[in-house]
């Protein structure tokens, strides 16, 4: 049960092939463009667990935040910090 | 480097440990690196790992397979959905 943070976008494709139904993934920092890339070709319900995106990173980038994935703030992160066994940082 | 002696301080101190190199950290196990006088060299410190009582090393398939390895290597092979097991079979990760 680990929480997955995704930094930038190089590591995306080895972090998601890793993603087990139990962890949950939080987008951040420049991966924020991800969002950006893929709202029309990918699909981020596709993913076996929960997506999550850092509020503040979003806006900064100015994206529009898609269907599967939930907005959340430092706090909401803070929670999921303290819900998850493991922490695993892809930068 | 420092991923390196995290692990080392916790194998000194009886931890089980794992190590996995993932992504283009692999590489650092190819042959023939030339390391400046000043740093540290990654691939030979890896080779000492066994002396901290760390025997399970995993590299990520990715880029393994432009990898031109030091000789007598002990490591393991995984898929990304087997760092996925991995990580999930371990209590901490620390990633570097």
């Amino acid at each position: 049960m680990a929480l997955h943070t995704l930094n930038t976008a190089t590591d995306a494709a080895s972090c998601f092939a890793a993603l087990r139904t139990e962890d949950t993934l939080l987008i951040m920092d420049s991966a924020v463009y991800l969002l950006a890339q893929n709202t029309a070709s990918w699909d981020w319900s596709s993913l076996p667990c929960p997506v999550y995106v850092l509020l503040e990173d979003l806006s900064a980038a100015g994206l529009v935040l898609p269907e599967a994935v939930k907005a959340i703030d430092y706090s909401a992160w803070v929670a999921l910090s303290t819900e998850h066994k493991q922490h695993v940082a892809w930068y | 480097m420092a991923g390196l002696d995290a692990a080392m301080a916790a194998g000194a101190f009886g931890q089980d440990v794992s190590v996995l190199l993932r992504g283009t950290a692999v590489f650092e196990f190819a042959k023939g690196q030339c390391v400046p006088a000043t740093e540290r060299h990654v691939g030979k410190t890896l080779a000492s790992l066994p002396f901290y009582d760390i025997e399970s090393v995993y590299v990520d398939d990715t880029y393994w397979s432009q990898v031109n390895p030091i000789d007598d290597l002990d490591v393991t092979v995984i898929c990304p959905a087997g760092m996925g097991e991995l990580i999930a079979a371990a209590d901490h990760v620390l990633s570097f």
